[in-house]
């Protein structure tokens, strides 16, 4: 009698409810894991930081506004006066204006964080921002002229 | 004696029936559980897409504004907004600098080269205007001011 009310309990919750849980929570934490990729989370951040780069990369070859801000007047940051030869008077301002990151940020209406790399060849011209290193990187690049010299600015938008 | 068989009996199978019951209301619990925590994901990867739509739309309209800034006097440029971005109501408002895509839920901000104050419902008029004279860039007005 003991043993038909042991293996009575035993049907309920036995290895059949266990192995079902145990799957079920298999199951649970890859949806969740994976989830991301199903749904393409990934490239959906990566689309935020490309278009922050671009809006960056293009905001910077432009008069910026009014066309001759400086410090205090500046609504949108601009080193170029026609859109391919760098200003280097502008491009002097901007550097300035950039050890204040934050306001830099919000001058160029980004959230996420960004570096800004102005070189010739292996030379260094100017560079701003915060670099660093992250999961996503997006990336754009254009190719300038820096006192008649071609140059390469390249505006990194990291992700989290 | 046969008495106690048949309340041990009764008692067996009122013991698995409620087992049973907890058995079943567990498993619905982790269902509805995991349902809702699929809702939720689904939900935060819808938002962020609308996030994402607004954001290039008001990226696209930038892009224009800053073509209009170095180009020579005389440029025009007529384009068509979307009534909607996947479904999703909008409205552009630039002002003082400024361009803001606002729907019911998110608002994006961003700098443009613009001192123009202007409202823009898609459902209204989607077509823009960007006219560039004496050096400056006005959208949907007949002549720059």
């Amino acid at each position: 009698m003991k043993h038909i009310k042991s293996r009575g309990k035993a049907q309920v919750w036995s290895l059949d409810f266990i192995v079902a849980v145990v799957f079920f929570a298999i199951a649970l934490t890859m949806y969740f894991k994976y989830a991301g990729s199903i749904f393409n989370e990934d490239e959906l951040d990566l689309e935020g930081l490309r278009i922050e780069a671009a809006s960056i990369s293009s905001g910077l070859l432009t008069p910026g506004y009014p066309q001759n801000w400086n410090e205090s007047t500046v609504s949108r940051i601009g080193i170029s006066d026609d859109g391919n030869n760098i200003n280097p008077e502008k491009l002097q301002n901007f550097l300035a204006l950039s050890s204040d990151y934050e306001r830099t940020k919000k001058l160029f209406s980004v959230t996420n964080d960004f570096y800004i790399l102005l070189r010739s060849n292996s030379t260094i011209i100017a560079q701003a921002g915060v670099n660093k290193s992250a999961n996503l990187i997006a990336t754009a690049e254009k190719i300038v002229l820096y006192n008649s010299t071609l140059s390469r600015l390249s505006v990194y938008s990291f992700g989290t | 004696m046969k008495m106690k068989a048949i309340n041990k009996q009764f008692s067996r199978r009122a013991q698995l029936s409620v087992e049973f019951v907890i058995f079943i209301a567990m498993g619905l619990l982790i269902m509805v559980s995991f349902l809702y925590l699929v809702n939720e994901k689904e939900s935060q990867l819808r938002d962020k897409r609308q996030l994402l739509l607004l954001k290039d739309l008001a990226y696209k309209i930038q892009s224009e504004l800053d073509t209009a800034s170095i180009v020579e006097d005389g440029y025009s440029r007529n384009f068509t907004l979307p009534i909607s971005l996947e479904g999703l109501d909008y409205d552009v408002i630039i002002t003082n600098g400024y361009l803001a895509v606002f729907s019911e839920k998110f608002d994006v901000y961003s700098s443009v080269p613009l001192n123009d104050s202007i409202l823009i419902d898609p459902n209204i008029n989607p077509n823009v205007t960007i006219m560039r004279e004496n050096g400056t860039i006005c959208l949907n007005r007949p002549s720059c001011p």
